[in-house]
């Protein structure tokens, strides 16, 4: 009897022992249902910014993690991606599952055209979840809902490039100076009416110095739509001051030996925005596990590294390493920064900034 | 000698009457839905305001938009001062090299051929950068040398200026009238030159009062594709208008089709001004060749002897050398040195020269398949739209068919539409229409995309060669007891061949370069190689986007020079 009651007893304990090393948290369980389904998909459609660089990150990274998932990536910037988009959609074709961009056409035209699903219903892995590792302990979203566009990068965008032969950037120490008789026709910018760096830019200005500065600046600068011209102009001393340029460009150019530099800001301060750093989950998505295994991905600490190691960009978490970031993409403590990449801004940027912008710039 | 008479037994007869009409009605059906169908959407949009997301509003605030957006008079006078300009200069000097090439002695004929072929293939805007570099007012190597020189205080070459646009686009529009013109003069039966120098008349006077009025509908043609061709320019005018405060009407459409969100309706409402120009233009074709005969190739028998111009053999000889040296060589080697260039155009910073732009290129994971689908487009819409073009030009020239002037006006209408804006149309056409919706995105709907862009081309210069051809031929043939098709593949396809090759191979050229027709039509799997140009100059690697175009110019290259074997192999012999 005393024999039958030991036996009863380690079969116990041996079931129970068992039980829990089979017993796994409900995440995982998911995740890995997730990502079974998403490997029979076999695809995740992806829409980001373009150039090689781009497609190396996003799509790339996340095909070497997930090599049974194959990545349909197409490159181009919201306003070319958009007519696309939209005509589809209204012929009742649904072909993308992820888009990743700026804001302005995230929670512009795909947000008013209820093209997006919330984003957290994709959040599967504790890592994503935990919004402890975000800038400011939360989640920053594009939409007034706070639901669909999610913000994963944000970056102060250098104020101003500079020719290193021409120009000595002590010589400016706030952005009035910009408005000096000396610098007419000697400044060169993007044209700020159209979506771009010259428009962002554009948008702080008004909001930080006021209408009277930029009625004044668009005086004195000379605009380009062309945004790699821009910065040969400056490379090659053509013009000596730029503001409102594309960094990536600018970037380009010192890194290959060109003499130009950057400013990341004066004393009035800086913007952040989110470049092309938010990422959008589609409605109707024809791949929907897919994507979720992909918006974990991107969103992950290993995403978010691979991201800033590409791009240079600053990822908005904050507890992985911030090496690989540009310097001129950090956020600076100390420095005053408009946040240019909520709602608020979005909406000011396309009804008083850009619309201002055409009212006193005529071709 | 009497009109080449429209004859409804040229064509397959033995499929009955009936059945003849039921094609050719089938074929004008198809070429309409095919090209009225994105005018009429692009038309209909034009009056659709509402915002992206918003409820659709219909109005015509897009039109007032458009026609009174500032400087657009000014835009619209430079566009066509600059297209007038370029086209007499490269009817001038191409009208003079086809005559060399195909109607004189000179020698290297083939090489010089091809290099004006090659010029045309010369993708615009790397080239564009390439003259920069040469002809900067400030940093250009050719105004730096002659500074040093000490001969000119000021620089004497400024690339953005009204003739840097017309130099820019003279190497293509000369090379292009060159690759028109040429076959179509090959065509010319000698005996109409040795009559006219029995009479008494010099080579160049031949030229002028016999040769030129006898191909006026290839000249016609090549100068009304050229001239709207020059009207729908933007990317050189882009880089070297734009920054001078010269614009033109495609830079203002593509300024409004850039904006966020794109302007639309206004852009679409100004590209309708080609639809009025392409009207008058195919009007004043029609009623000048209308009532006259232009048949060259008769059953009487082809002498192609060349004309042998004694002293001038060599002048001449250098003078088309010089030419084709300067409009091809050139900018080709400046593009091919840009590829080796870390940054282009920068010769002074640490260590200019570089591989990693071949390297990282090279590298890229998708492009070996852009590659392949760049082929296979290329050679589909060849291939496809070779064989319907010929059919179109066939109905309209040789047929009784009572829709042929319809179908004339129609095949020209594509070129209607600027190239910026007929992407977004041919999308919305194939996503409107159910039995594309299966193969939407692939290869073969980006296919269809150029076989409809391309067939202005095709079928007018088809068209143009097939007036050349008597009905004797035909005739002939049948008495000998042919059929329509033994007459078709004996006797009109191998003098109609280096036409139908040239249009094959324009075919493919157009399909290797095109950005904006297929640029909303892709996807990731169907990415062609100027699509992966594009992405790497819109993604700042400016330096890898010129490898790829190196790439395109090396594959059209290699086509051209399949197509010029085997079209000078049938070419027409005395």
């Amino acid at each position: 009897m005393k024999g039958l009651v030991l036996v009863m007893v380690a079969l116990a304990l041996n079931l129970s022992g068992a039980s829990a090393q089979t017993a796994k948290p409900a995440w995982q369980e998911e995740w890995e249902k997730v990502l079974e389904a998403a490997k029979r998909e076999g695809v995740v459609s992806l829409w980001g910014p373009p150039g090689g660089w781009a497609r190396g990150t996003l799509a790339d990274e996340f095909a070497r993690s997930f090599p049974q998932i194959r990545v349909d990536y197409q490159g181009a910037s919201g306003s070319a991606a958009w007519p696309k988009i939209q005509a589809e959609r209204d012929a009742g074709l649904f072909t993308l599952d992820v888009h990743i961009g700026g804001v302005g056409t995230a929670a512009t035209a795909l947000y008013k055209a209820k093209a997006q699903q919330p984003i957290e219903g994709a959040f599967i892995l504790p890592d994503v979840k935990d919004r402890k590792g975000w800038w400011g302990g939360k989640l920053h979203f594009g939409d007034p809902e706070g639901k669909f566009v999610l913000v994963f990068s944000i970056n102060p965008t250098p104020a101003l490039a500079y020719n290193t032969k021409l120009f000595d950037p002590k010589g400016l120490k706030s952005y009035r100076d910009l408005l000096d008789p000396k610098w007419k026709g000697r400044v060169v910018m993007v044209d700020p009416r159209v979506a771009g760096p010259g428009n962002a830019r554009w948008h702080f200005y008004l909001e930080a110095l006021g209408k009277d500065f930029v009625r004044g600046l668009a005086q004195q600068v000379v605009l380009t739509r062309d945004h790699r011209q821009s910065v040969e102009w400056i490379a090659s001393g053509k013009y000596p001051l730029g503001t409102g340029l594309s960094d990536v460009h600018v970037g380009e150019f010192g890194k290959k030996g060109a003499p130009v530099g950057q400013i990341s800001h004066l004393a009035e301060g800086n913007y952040l925005s989110a470049g092309w750093g938010t990422v959008n989950f589609m409605d109707r998505a024809p791949h929907p596990n897919a994507a979720k295994v992909y918006i974990n991905w991107l969103l992950s600490k290993e995403g978010q590294l691979a991201w800033q190691q590409k791009s240079g960009y600053n990822s908005a978490r904050v507890d992985i390493p911030k090496d690989a970031v540009d310097a001129l993409n950090q956020i600076l403590d100390g420095v005053r920064h408009y946040e240019q990449f909520t709602i608020r801004a979005v909406k000011e940027r396309e009804e008083i900034s850009t619309k201002f912008a055409r009212e006193i710039i005529k071709d | 000698m009497a009109k080449s008479e429209t004859i409804g037994r040229s064509f397959p007869w033995s499929f009955g009457l009936h059945w003849q009409g039921l094609f050719m009605s089938l074929l004008l059906l198809v070429v309409a839905f095919l090209v009225l169908t994105p005018l009429v959407l692009m038309i209909f949009n034009s009056f659709q305001l509402a915002r992206p997301g918003e409820q659709v509003v219909y109005g015509i605030e897009g039109w007032r938009k458009a026609f009174t957006s500032p400087g657009i008079l000014g835009a619209m006078v430079n566009t066509f001062t600059l297209a007038v300009t370029r086209q007499v200069i490269a009817l001038v000097i191409g009208v003079l090299l086809a005559w060399l090439l195909a109607r004189t002695d000179i020698p290297m004929k083939g090489t010089l051929e091809l290099f004006f072929w090659l010029s045309f293939f010369l993708p615009p805007l790397p080239i564009t950068m390439g003259w920069i570099l040469l002809l900067d007012p400030k940093y250009g190597l050719l105004n730096q040398a002659l500074s040093s020189l000490g001969l000119f205080r000021d620089s004497l070459f400024n690339i953005y200026s009204f003739w840097g646009i017309v130099w820019v686009h003279l190497s293509g529009t000369i090379g292009i009238k060159v690759m028109l013109l040429t076959p179509a003069f090959r065509n010319l039966d000698a005996a109409l030159e040795e009559s006219s120098r029995i009479a008494g008349a010099g080579a160049l006077s031949t030229l002028v009062r016999i040769v030129v009025p006898v191909m006026m509908p290839a000249v016609l043609v090549t100068t009304i594709l050229g001239l709207i061709r020059s009207l729908e320019a933007f990317e050189i005018e882009l880089v070297l208008g734009v920054p001078v405060g010269l614009h033109v009407y495609s830079t203002k459409i593509h300024e409004l089709v850039t904006w966020e969100p794109p302007q639309f309706p206004p852009a679409m409402a100004l590209s309708t001004l080609f639809l009025l120009i392409l009207l008058l233009m195919v009007a004043l074709q029609r009623l000048y060749i209308g009532k006259r005969v232009y048949t060259t190739v008769t059953g009487r028998g082809f002498s192609t002897r060349p004309t042998a111009l004694g002293r001038w053999r060599y002048p001449a000889f250098g003078l088309a050398l010089v030419a084709a040296v300067g409009i091809t060589l050139i900018p080709t080697v400046l593009l091919i040195l840009g590829t080796f260039m870390k940054l282009f155009g920068f010769f002074n910073i640490p260590e200019p020269w570089t591989l990693d732009n071949w390297r990282q290129a090279l590298r890229d994971p998708v492009l070996v398949r852009s590659l392949w689908n760049t082929i296979a487009i290329g050679l589909g819409s060849g291939a496809v739209g070779v064989l319907f073009y010929s059919l179109i030009a066939y109905v309209i020239v040789k047929s009784r068919f009572a829709g042929r002037a319809l179908l004339d006006f129609l095949s020209w209408l594509p070129w209607s539409i600027p190239g910026i804006l007929l992407g977004v149309a041919l999308l919305w056409t194939f996503l409107q229409t159910k039995i594309f919706i299966p193969i939407y995105g692939t290869i073969y709907l980006l296919t269809i995309a150029m076989v409809i862009k391309s067939m202005p081309f095709g079928a007018q210069l088809i068209k143009s060669v097939v007036l050349q051809l008597g009905d004797e031929l035909e005739e002939a043939s049948r008495i000998c007891g042919g059929g329509w098709w033994t007459t078709y593949r004996r006797v009109i396809f191998p003098l109609l061949l280096p036409a139908l090759i040239t249009v094959a191979l324009v075919g493919f050229i157009s399909a290797a370069r095109d950005i904006s027709t297929v640029v909303l039509l892709g996807t990731g799997r169907s990415r062609t190689l100027s699509l992966l140009m594009l992405d790497f100059a819109a993604g700042a690697e400016f330096e890898k986007a010129t490898v790829v175009a190196v790439m395109i110019v090396a594959l059209v290259v290699a086509a051209a020079l399949i197509a010029r074997a085997l079209g000078g192999q049938i070419s027409v012999k005395g």
